[in-house]
């Protein structure tokens, strides 16, 4: 009676396994440590078939694991042919074409994939508007829903009503960051991040001129992007003399992240 | 009597140590409800790179003890930490999700930049409008179109000046025709007749994909009623110091 009972009591430690371990299979691969085979098709523990793979999950002996692949490169490998996505993540996140990203410790979550939140504004308006000599002028604010660096580029259109002697013009462009869409200099100006003094010399008599600047501000989400101009050399400038509303022959600011 | 009771005391060691311990593999103690030592050579928090398991909470840990995400793996700074191979596997390729969260590799997206240079001797006669360009467009979105300007006028009119109307349009092909307007500008310029000038401008469209953007010149001052020319390649035919180009990209 005792001899049995010792016999059997032998037989139940199986909580510690120090041979392969396999799983729906009498051949798991040689070398593995833990090998499931789904539907149940391996033939011989010495190799195994890519279409036997396919249903496969194994450990190997470096602790790498191989789904659809019986020899894992990576700590987790995973291969498929058919079908059967390779992996999916449901955590609240994922979304039609969200791409995954990191945060400081690698854990994963789908976003939307970054854009340059690229928009033109156009300067017109239903009458001409002139930007007096030596004033601070509020151009435009625009609202930021997206930090960044944006680049601000300017086209500039339009017709200065003085030159000096020496038949130039010039005018002041300011950009900066800021909690309000008012036209308030005082406040807005110590966060100046870029500023530009553009010389012109308009061609014919006509005064009219326009060129191209580019200025460039870091704006966090939800403030204002700000641009202001300001007349230093003869003046004052006047937009919308030509049409007030074609954009022909009128100003525009296009933004766009960098 | 007695060999009944020990049947039944055999079956209960039996049962009870298969539903209710921590299974290990290669180990004599799993710290986990799961836990896998490949090498065989985990002590305690040592040595567990190559150790998989899966916690109380259905957590998955490779190369780490305590997972702290459903599936959380600790690269041993060799072995890459996962591989995806599905058929859409590509140099640079990101991970993209469709809408139940089933990821492929995807090309990085990009802002589908690209340089045409304006080459030849060319006469763009004013009062006509004439294509400068046809640019095709694959990819949807709002496009910022840099104008290079490098050429001259053979007529500039009073004080120094002369100007060209510039437009870009949305069409369906790459013809001479002219397709929805989206933006222009006449561009004025302070020169001198038959001497280069050049400027930078910009012009602004969104478009869907497969469509063209067309950019359209016409000069429009010079000489009050002279029948004049804005004119390419006087300098070389072939060198874009001194030609136009055009660099569009979507923004």
């Amino acid at each position: 009676m005792k001899k049995g009972f010792m016999f059997i009591f032998s037989l139940l430690s199986i909580g510690l396994c120090m041979a392969q371990v396999g799983i729906n299979t009498l051949a798991p691969l040689s070398g593995s440590v833990f090998h499931i085979d789904g539907a149940g098709d391996n033939t011989s523990s010495a190799s195994v078939t890519a279409a036997q793979a396919a249903n496969d999950v194994l450990i190997d002996a470096k602790g790498n694991i191989g789904a659809g692949t019986v020899t894992p490169t990576a700590k987790l490998h995973i291969a498929t042919t058919g079908t059967t996505p390779a992996m999916r993540i449901a955590d609240g996140t994922q979304g039609l074409n969200k791409i995954l990203r990191a945060d400081a410790s690698g854990n994963a979550s789908w976003i939307n994939p970054p854009t340059t939140d690229g928009v033109i504004y156009n300067i017109t308006g239903s009458t001409t508007t002139s930007y007096a000599n030596n004033v601070y002028n509020l151009l435009k604010a625009i609202q930021v829903t997206n930090t960044g660096n944006f680049l601000v580029t300017i086209r500039w259109w339009g017709i200065s009503s003085s030159l000096n002697t020496a038949k130039q013009t010039a005018a002041y462009f300011y950009v900066m960051q800021s909690s309000s869409a008012a036209n308030v200099w005082s406040t807005d100006s110590p966060g100046l991040q870029d500023q530009v003094e553009y010389y012109v010399m308009p061609p014919g008599d006509s005064g009219r001129f326009c060129f191209s600047t580019s200025l460039f501000a870091r704006v966090v989400a939800g403030t204002y992007l700000k641009v202001y101009i300001r007349v230093s050399i003869g003046g004052p400038w006047v937009i919308g003399t030509s049409s007030s509303t074609n954009t022909t022959w009128n100003p525009s600011i296009v933004v766009y992240r960098v | 009597m007695i060999m009944k009771k020990n049947i039944l005391l055999t079956i209960a060691f039996l049962t009870g140590t298969v539903l209710w311990a921590q299974i290990g593999i290669n180990t004599e103690t799993p710290q986990k409800l799961f836990h896998v030592d490949a090498v065989r050579n985990t002590s305690g928090v040592t040595n567990v790179s190559d150790d998989a398991v899966v916690d109380a909470a259905g957590n998955m840990g490779l190369g780490v003890l305590s997972p702290t995400a459903k599936l959380h793996i600790a690269g041993d700074g060799t072995t890459p930490a996962l591989r995806i191979v599905d058929g859409t596997q590509k140099d640079t390729r990101i991970l993209r999700s469709d809408a139940s969260g089933n990821a492929t590799w995807v090309d990085q997206p990009a802002s589908g930049g690209f340089i045409y240079n304006v080459l030849g001797n060319i006469n763009y006669r004013n009062g006509t409008t004439s294509l400068v360009k046809a640019m095709q467009i694959t990819e949807a979105g709002n496009y910022l179109v840099v104008v290079r300007w490098w050429g001259t006028t053979t007529s500039a009119g009073t004080n120094n000046e002369t100007s060209a109307y510039l437009y870009l349009d949305q069409g369906s092909d790459g013809t001479a025709s002219r397709g929805t307007a989206k933006d222009a500008i006449e561009y004025y310029v302070r020169t001198i007749a038959n001497s280069p000038f050049c400027f930078t401008t910009s012009l602004y469209a969104t478009v869907s994909a497969g469509s063209w953007l067309k950019l359209f010149i016409s000069p429009s001052i010079g000489s009050t009623g002279t029948t004049f020319n804005w004119v390419l390649g006087t300098a070389s035919v072939t060198n874009p110091n001194w030609n136009p180009s055009i660099v569009l990209f979507k923004i």
